[in-house]
């Protein structure tokens, strides 16, 4: 029986890292890195969508990381993305990684930026989708209007808030929304505990963090000399789209694409192109081209 | 198909409104037309050929020379909206089925105004170092026409970055662009110039009201690319056209002014290739 490449029925796995135990799965093999998936605010394994993960799969192997405190990781969630970013670097060493691509997608873009800065040589080629540099303005501010009502809304529960938040208020982009909450059901056994007011603080002081800046804004980029591949929807409410252009500007090799009619979730709305897009990106061995 | 390359294609005219226009046709012959529209001051012959052939490898590609351009005959029209009527009748001219309209600064300018006004002659758009009407920082009080003197100096300032790799991609860009050695097109005068950098500062005028309201009306499939660092069109313009257009993709190149589609050629045809095969 051939390995199952599908984030809809790949084990969840577990690894001893020294202190920490860390929830895992990975799935898929072909020529390419293995591509370690970063996830965003309060997202477990679970919400790793198929039709991103599983496309990606064939040509490589992909690893959804549980970071600590996350599913059924053990330990605490830091506060800090240096905190996650040790973790990540931890889970790595534990595999006996040396080098991968890596995918993160907000929150997990974050720790990628980190861990490229903390230990440039483990990552090749990073892909940042609805994400921000340190310093950047406006992430996840859940008491904002635009987003605040989505939250306050006692006729929305579970995913269906995720749908509102995620996705852009037009028919087209909810439509995709809701078959992007449909594909993350699919999964029905060995799921992830769903996280709770305790995961939401920490991450949620994590980003207050990120957003602020010690000495000149923006510099850390420069030294990130990774090809990245930057991806946003154009009408992000919970990260806008300015935190993609500043990436864009000062990261000295990166290539940004944007998604019409679309927010925080563009990699799922559109996930065809995307991971259309991400394969050639991740396909390429050049070291300065992006592609 | 045409054996015809940027290089071979022969020069070609038609007569199209009140004037016999210049133009080139080559690569696929079948499938959806690719008219490219040009920039400031060019000619056919300052279409990168790099960019051109590689188009053409899969495209039925036709450049075109504006009235009063190159071997064009006419008085260059000062608008934008002018400009697209002459563009218009050029396509009702060679009788061209519904086209991919792909435009470069000012030609993207002409691509925007000519889809709002006929949504029904194009297909897809690709605009290149543009921005919308009113967009910002693109009157250019600064841009004369006398620094069209040294034409080489302005395309290495304009086009490329003071990176040592964006300025190599600059001198290799300057030698394709004299690779066609037979059947060159006349050099630009002044005066056209003139009229041309009249359109554009008409166009980067700020609209009185309803700033970006015409490019809601465009819902036609659209790729966007820009440097990240275009000193000529700033790139805050791309995301302009981003979040105004409905339906449109935008792509920013690292380390690349004004002539990002060049410098990043070969990524910018596989964007333009995985773009312009999508389904509709």
């Amino acid at each position: 029986m051939s390995k199952p490449a599908s984030n809809l029925n790949a084990p969840t796995e577990f690894i001893q890292c020294g202190k920490e135990r860390y929830a895992y799965r990975r799935f898929g093999e072909g020529q390419g890195l293995p591509l370690l998936c970063l996830q965003h605010f309060t997202g477990t394994l679970d919400n790793w969508d198929p039709a991103v993960t599983d496309p990606l799969a064939r040509g490589r192997e992909v690893i959804l990381f549980e970071s600590a405190g996350l599913g059924r990781s053990a330990g605490t969630v830091p506060e800090t993305i240096g905190g996650m970013a040790a973790h990540a670097r931890a889970f790595l060493d534990g595999l006996g990684l040396k080098i991968c691509d890596v995918l993160g997608f907000s929150l997990g873009g974050m720790v990628a930026q980190q861990m490229a800065l903390d230990r440039s040589s483990v990552i090749r080629r990073m892909i940042l989708a609805g994400t921000a540099p340190r310093g950047g303005e406006d992430i996840m501010h859940l008491e904002k209007p635009s987003l605040a009502r989505h939250l306050g809304n006692p006729e929305l529960k579970g995913y269906a808030i995720l749908q509102k938040l995620f996705f852009a208020p037009t028919p087209s982009s909810q439509a995709a929304g809701a078959a992007f909450v449909d594909r993350l059901m699919q999964r029905r056994q060995d799921r992830e505990p769903i996280s709770g007011p305790a995961v939401a603080q920490a991450q949620m002081a994590a980003f207050r963090e990120w957003e602020k800046v010690a000495g000149e804004r923006f510099a850390d980029l420069k030294s990130i000399r990774h090809p990245v591949l930057v991806v946003n929807g154009i009408h992000d409410e919970m990260i806008p789209v300015s935190n993609s252009c500043w990436l864009s500007a000062n990261l000295p090799n990166a290539v940004l694409l944007t998604y019409p009619d679309s927010g925080h979730g563009s990699l799922f709305q559109f996930h065809d192109s995307f991971t259309r897009q991400a394969a050639a990106f991740l396909a390429s061995d050049s070291p300065y081209a992006p592609y | 198909m045409s054996n015809d390359t940027h290089e071979t294609a022969p020069t070609q005219f038609v007569q199209a409104g009140g004037s016999r226009l210049a133009y080139r046709r080559f690569g696929q012959r079948e499938g959806t037309p690719l008219l490219l529209l040009n920039y400031f001051a060019a000619h056919m012959d300052a279409w990168d050929p790099k960019v051109t052939n590689g188009l053409a490898q899969e495209r039925d590609v036709i450049i075109v020379d504006y009235p009063g351009i190159g071997r064009s005959s006419g008085t260059t029209p000062a608008t934008a909206t002018d400009l697209t009527k002459c563009c218009v009748e050029f396509s009702r001219a060679l009788k061209l089925p519904k086209f991919d309209v792909a435009g470069f600064s000012l030609g993207g300018m002409i691509a925007q105004q000519l889809v709002f006004e006929h949504p029904d002659m194009v297909r897809r758009i690709i605009l290149m170092g543009t921005g919308p009407r009113g967009g910002e920082g693109m009157v250019f009080t600064d841009l004369s026409i006398d620094e069209l003197d040294d034409e080489a100096g302005l395309i290495m300032k304009a086009f490329f970055t003071s990176s040592d790799a964006s300025k190599s991609a600059g001198h290799a860009y300057l030698a394709r662009v004299k690779t066609r050695i037979a059947d060159r097109d006349e050099p630009v005068s002044k005066s056209s110039a003139m009229a041309q950098l009249a359109a554009i500062r008409e166009w980067g005028v700020i609209p009185s009201k309803d700033r970006f309201a015409m490019l809601g009306q465009i819902s036609h499939p659209t790729l966007i690319v820009h440097g990240n660092k275009d000193v000529v069109v700033m790139p805050i313009n791309a995301f302009l056209l981003a979040e105004h257009l409905p339906n449109a993709q935008l792509i920013i190149y690292p380390d690349a002014s004004h002539g990002a589609q060049s410098q990043h050629a070969e990524l910018f045809l596989e964007h333009v290739r995985l773009f312009l095969n999508a389904r509709d």
